[in-house]
């Protein structure tokens, strides 16, 4: 097969792996020879029609696997055209993609084919290839395969940058309903905690993902985040993935139901107040009959709207734990308020609405200076509402030309419409 | 009190004002000096008036233009006369050119690079930056052949059942479309249809 039509084939095997990433804290080395390096913050090259980011030169090494996965587009018992790079082609392909600027580095998976070490081993000389012989500086996402060696997987840490081997389900019960040839303990979470180990010693500067299918074992959202805490605290996890299942056909799931993209997007949420925003596992609320996130708030807003008793909160007197805590405020936002509590008070609505507080969630949750400002019943009757809610860009009356329409025109003063005329005050 | 940090953070924002399209740039500075003489720079830099916002924002605007062509800035690669040269098109109206090729310079330091603006042809050639005239490089970016097997890469990794429209736009705002050679497919995935097809 030509590189081209492998490109296709093994571009399109590992679409359903969903980390972009390019984030490296890594200090490229200066000098002659040396092509790429790494940002210290992640660039996206381009989006697809799906909305994903496009980031990395996501392939596989081949595309043949001798694993018999129910969801996965490559198992082995599918009829689809198998192919492989050569390390070398493979790296001399990245390297165009890497220069023209397509990319911003490689993401590099595989099936199984013939043994993990034997598949590992041409990963891990690709990559020795780019490095070595290409001088390429820039990021690399490795693979782990479950099953291959230490060797091979001190070996990848001491190139890549960030390294993943994904668990799938989040325990080893619904691990065998979806890849009966995989066992938890031995083929996958060892390899964590060598990952683990090789990050304490300061390689692969981006430490470990790892990436779950959401639905086809019927796991819950509770399984899941349950898996997912465990992970950070014991092996040094950086981040999870999910990945709503779609049935692929010639599969033996491929007649299941698809998982709803809202599920995977209130997975993500609750990922995120778990990592970034000190929640606890117990603040977060499922349904009682399924152990699902609830699907039409997230998770933030029930939180909040299952403590009535804790809400309003002053935003002048609450604390950075507490402010977290409130619907519509973010990390950011909640520093700016700390930050302008050092100066002074915050003493209007439009004070919080500059400083990026979503004022519409937060109202009901937050007094200024003691008055309230705002009604749970009109937060929960408008959501529907909000979507088709007025432009609030407008020009000033008889100022200087300033721009009429986007998020860096000066806003109309209160009561005035776009075209300078009286309009009633909106109403909450 | 105004520390120094604080008067560095503010002129740094006023320097990326000054890339904005805007004509009402040299109120909105005065006004928000004003502001931060009389309340304090934290006032401004939390944003906590419209002015302030409006500042922050446009500043902001010019940053993320910024960084976005970080990414969507493709190059052509050409040898000539023994020297590797890198040419890209930058045609976003925020005079961010001289910005963003430094990135590049550290990036590729054996190239040339050139990044062609509205404002000129930006290059830095052995470590020193001028403007040129940007008809020598133009006709590079007329035809690019490696855009056939980026269509192909880009075409293999989207997944039909997750279309997810809004969120495409949010990532590439249609003001980007024009830029990239995927721009019609972020509106319609349809025009990936002949995508990969050809063997170029």
């Amino acid at each position: 097969m030509e590189t081209f039509e492998k490109l296709k084939v093994l571009g399109g095997a590992a679409r359903y792996d969903v980390c972009a990433s390019s984030f490296s804290c890594r200090q490229a080395p200066s000098g002659s020879g040396r092509l790429g390096n790494p940002a210290s913050s992640g660039i996206c090259h381009s989006f697809l029609p799906d909305g994903r980011c496009v980031s990395l030169f996501r392939v596989l090494m081949t595309n043949a696997c001798e694993q018999d996965c129910a969801y996965c587009v490559n198992r082995k018992s599918r009829n689809t055209p198998r192919t492989a790079f050569l390390p070398e082609e493979l790296a001399r392909l990245f390297i165009e993609f890497y220069v023209r600027n397509y990319v911003e580095g490689l993401f590099l998976s595989s099936g199984v084919c013939g043994s993990a070490d034997a598949t590992m081993q041409k990963m891990v000389k690709t990559v020795e290839l780019l490095r070595l012989k290409y001088g390429y500086q820039g990021y690399v996402h490795l693979k782990i395969l479950p099953g291959a060696s230490h060797s091979l997987v001190e070996r990848a840490g001491e190139l890549a940058d960030r390294m993943s081997v994904n668990l799938e389900a989040p325990n080893r019960k619904r691990l065998a309903l979806l890849s009966p040839g995989k066992e938890m303990m031995t083929s996958i979470l060892e390899r964590m905690q060598w990952m683990h180990r090789l990050s304490q010693e300061g390689k692969i500067p981006s430490g470990q993902t790892t990436q779950f299918v959401v639905g086809p074992a019927g796991e819950t959202d509770f399984e899941l985040l349950r898996s997912v805490t465990w992970l950070y605290k014991n092996v040094g996890l950086r981040r999870a993935y999910f990945s709503a299942f779609i049935p692929v056909p010639q599969t033996p799931l491929e007649n299941s139901e698809r998982t709803p993209l809202l599920r995977e997007h209130r997975l993500y949420q609750a990922e995120f107040l778990l990592r970034t925003y000190g929640f606890s596992l117990e603040e977060l609320a499922f349904q009682g009959t399924n152990f699902n996130l609830p699907l039409d708030y997230d998770p933030k807003m029930v939180f909040a709207l299952a403590r009535p008793g804790r809400y309003p909160l002053e935003v002048n007197k609450a604390s950075r734990e507490d402010l977290l805590r409130v619907p519509g405020v973010g990390r950011r936002s909640a520093a700016r308020i700390l930050a302008l509590r050092r100066q002074g008070r915050i003493t209007d609505i439009q004070e919080l609405k500059n400083l990026g507080v979503v004022v519409k969630r937060a109202r009901p949750f937050i007094t200024i200076m003691g008055r309230a400002q705002g009604h749970l019943e009109t937060l929960l009757q408008g959501t529907q509402l909000n979507l088709w809610s007025p432009s609030r860009d407008h020009p000033l009356p008889g100022g200087p030309e300033v721009l009429p329409q986007g998020r860096a025109a000066l806003p109309a003063p209160p009561g005035r419409d776009r075209l300078g005329e009286r309009t009633l005050p909106i109403a909450v | 009190m105004h520390c120094k940090r604080d008067i560095e953070d503010l002129m740094s924002e006023i320097l990326f004002i000054f890339r904005f399209p805007a004509r009402d740039n040299l109120s909105l500075v005065a006004q928000v000096i004003g502001q931060a003489l009389d309340r304090g720079y934290a006032y401004v830099a939390n944003r906590a008036s419209r002015e302030a916002k409006a500042f922050r924002e446009r500043a902001h605007q010019v940053r993320l233009a910024w960084h976005k062509s970080l990414g969507l800035m493709r190059f052509v690669r050409v040898e000539q006369n023994g020297e590797k040269v890198l040419i890209g098109k930058c045609p976003v109206p925020y005079r961010i050119a001289d910005l963003a090729i430094w990135h590049f310079v550290r990036r590729f330091p054996e190239f040339t690079i050139v990044i062609v603006a509205p404002e000129g042809a930006a290059v830095v050639r052995e470590g020193r930056f001028r403007w040129e005239s940007p008809a020598r490089y133009e006709e590079f970016l007329k035809e690019d052949k490696f855009d056939a097997w980026w269509q192909a890469f880009y075409k293999s990794q989207y997944i039909p059942e997750r279309r997810n429209r809004r969120l495409a736009m949010k990532g590439v705002p249609k003001k980007y479309w024009a830029w990239v050679t995927e721009g019609q497919a972020i509106d319609d995935p349809r025009a990936m249809e002949n995508w990969g097809n050809r063997d170029r």
